[in-house]
């Protein structure tokens, strides 16, 4: 191999890159070319050389460093999501404190469960979307709801006939319908008034019967087709009811 | 899922290095510490998929040679090719007769000089002590390129130190590489 050759050679050499067949050639041929060898001393002088300006230490680096761990620190993630964490706690605050702020005050009280109420709020738009229950699962939701006594308080002589859960007055009811040979009436049943009532209310086929410690008003099926012309009535009356 | 503790203790020591490089790729002290910020929040990112046997150096390397290009390409620019001398660069490159002779400034403001693409394997491969392989991994080129291209960048700093003096405007990239 030439002069010009191994100077070719001579940058991988001097990185350790080269085979060993060719490293071996190389170092021969410099154990007897005085040219080369001197070629190779400058080549690793300068690498060392620029080795060393390139490594001297930078100003600031401390700095940097500090600032780069203090981006994995947990208290700099708090403080960078802070502002997100105090909106999200506003929005929790405002949707769960006005489930809780709308709530009876009355002890006893209970909201249906949360299934329920999910399973509602899908449907909130349309007051009477969700499908008829039949009867196995219309016992399962009213067992879950803790209501499983309703369905025998319908009026004397009717037969309850199928039920499902609506949403009529901006709460959530369930709705039993009981049927006799001529008349279909529909009890609303809700756990969010719980005042005992002394007597039924009666008024353009809207009843509200007392139940203990739930309220329930039961609407005739024409009053149940115009809801919307007895909801103020229902309204009305559920006010009286919780004030 | 491998933790903070763990991260910093592997990561974190090789800030220096990917700092230097950074500002010599990028040839901007700012960019540089904007473009290795990145690097380790990329890192911190992917931690819990990254072994601890491989080479946690080469590896944050890529990553800022990654970053470097993304936000050269932003500007539309080659960031290697962005280099301007972070350290005041002489009017005139002294001579030097032998390789023993010139200043730190002087060496780093020569290796600016060079192309970018020659300029970033010199780096990898001298100051940082790269394998040619890890270099060519880094740089997504053939190895062949990346002993070709230390090969011509060696040949033109040699001949720039030790050529007789000429004015840094003569020495502008196009009338070297």
């Amino acid at each position: 191999m030439e002069c010009k050759d191994i100077r070719k050679l001579l940058s991988p050499f001097v990185d350790d890159e080269l085979g060993a067949h060719d490293a071996f050639t190389v170092a021969e041929h410099l154990e007897v070319c005085p040219p080369c060898q001197r070629e190779m001393e400058i080549l690793r002088r300068f690498d060392e050389r620029l080795k060393a300006a390139g490594r001297t230490p930078l100003e600031g680096v401390e700095e940097l460093r500090s600032h780069i761990l203090a981006l994995f620190s947990p208290w700099t993630w708090i403080r960078r999501w802070r502002g997100v964490g105090v909106a999200a706690a506003v929005l929790l605050f405002l949707v769960a404190g006005r489930q809780l702020f709308s709530a009876p005050s009355d002890p006893e009280a209970a909201a249906f469960s949360d299934a329920l109420v999910a399973e509602m709020q899908q449907n909130m738009t349309q007051p009477f979307s969700l499908a008829w229950l039949d009867p196995q699962s219309m016992h399962d939701v009213l067992r879950q709801e803790g209501l499983v006594d309703l369905p025998n308080l319908g009026p004397a002589g009717f037969h309850l006939e199928g039920a499902r859960i609506c949403y009529p007055l901006g709460h959530v009811f369930i709705q039993l319908v009981y049927r006799n040979r001529s008349e279909e009436v529909s009890l609303f049943v809700s756990r969010r008034w719980t005042r005992p009532l002394s007597g039924t209310s009666k008024q353009d086929g809207f009843s509200i019967v007392p139940l203990g410690l739930r309220a329930v008003f039961l609407v005739g099926k024409e009053s149940l087709e115009n809801f919307a012309d007895v909801r103020q009535l229902a309204e009305e009356e559920i006010n009286a009811l919780t004030t | 899922m491998r933790s903070r503790v763990s991260f910093e203790k592997e990561a974190i020591p090789h800030l220096e290095a990917l700092l230097r490089t950074a500002v010599r790729v990028s040839g901007d002290r700012a960019r540089a510490e904007d473009a290795v910020q990145e690097t380790y929040l990329r890192a911190w990112r992917s931690f819990r998929t990254y072994q601890p046997e491989t080479n946690c150096r080469a590896w944050l390397f890529r990553i800022l040679l990654n970053v470097l290009k993304k936000a050269a390409g932003k500007k539309r620019r080659d960031p290697l090719a962005e280099a301007e001398d972070v350290e005041a660069s002489p009017k005139v490159i002294p001579l030097f007769p032998d390789a023993d002779r010139g200043n730190r400034q002087d060496i780093l403001a020569a290796v600016n000089h060079l192309g970018p693409e020659f300029r970033s394997v010199l780096w990898l491969v001298v100051v940082e002590g790269f394998s040619y392989k890890e270099t060519a991994q880094m740089l997504d080129i053939p190895m062949g390129t990346v002993m070709s291209r230390l090969y011509r960048a060696r040949r033109e700093l040699r001949r720039w130190l030790t050529a007789p003096a000429v004015t840094d405007k003569e020495r502008t990239p196009g009338h070297g590489m």
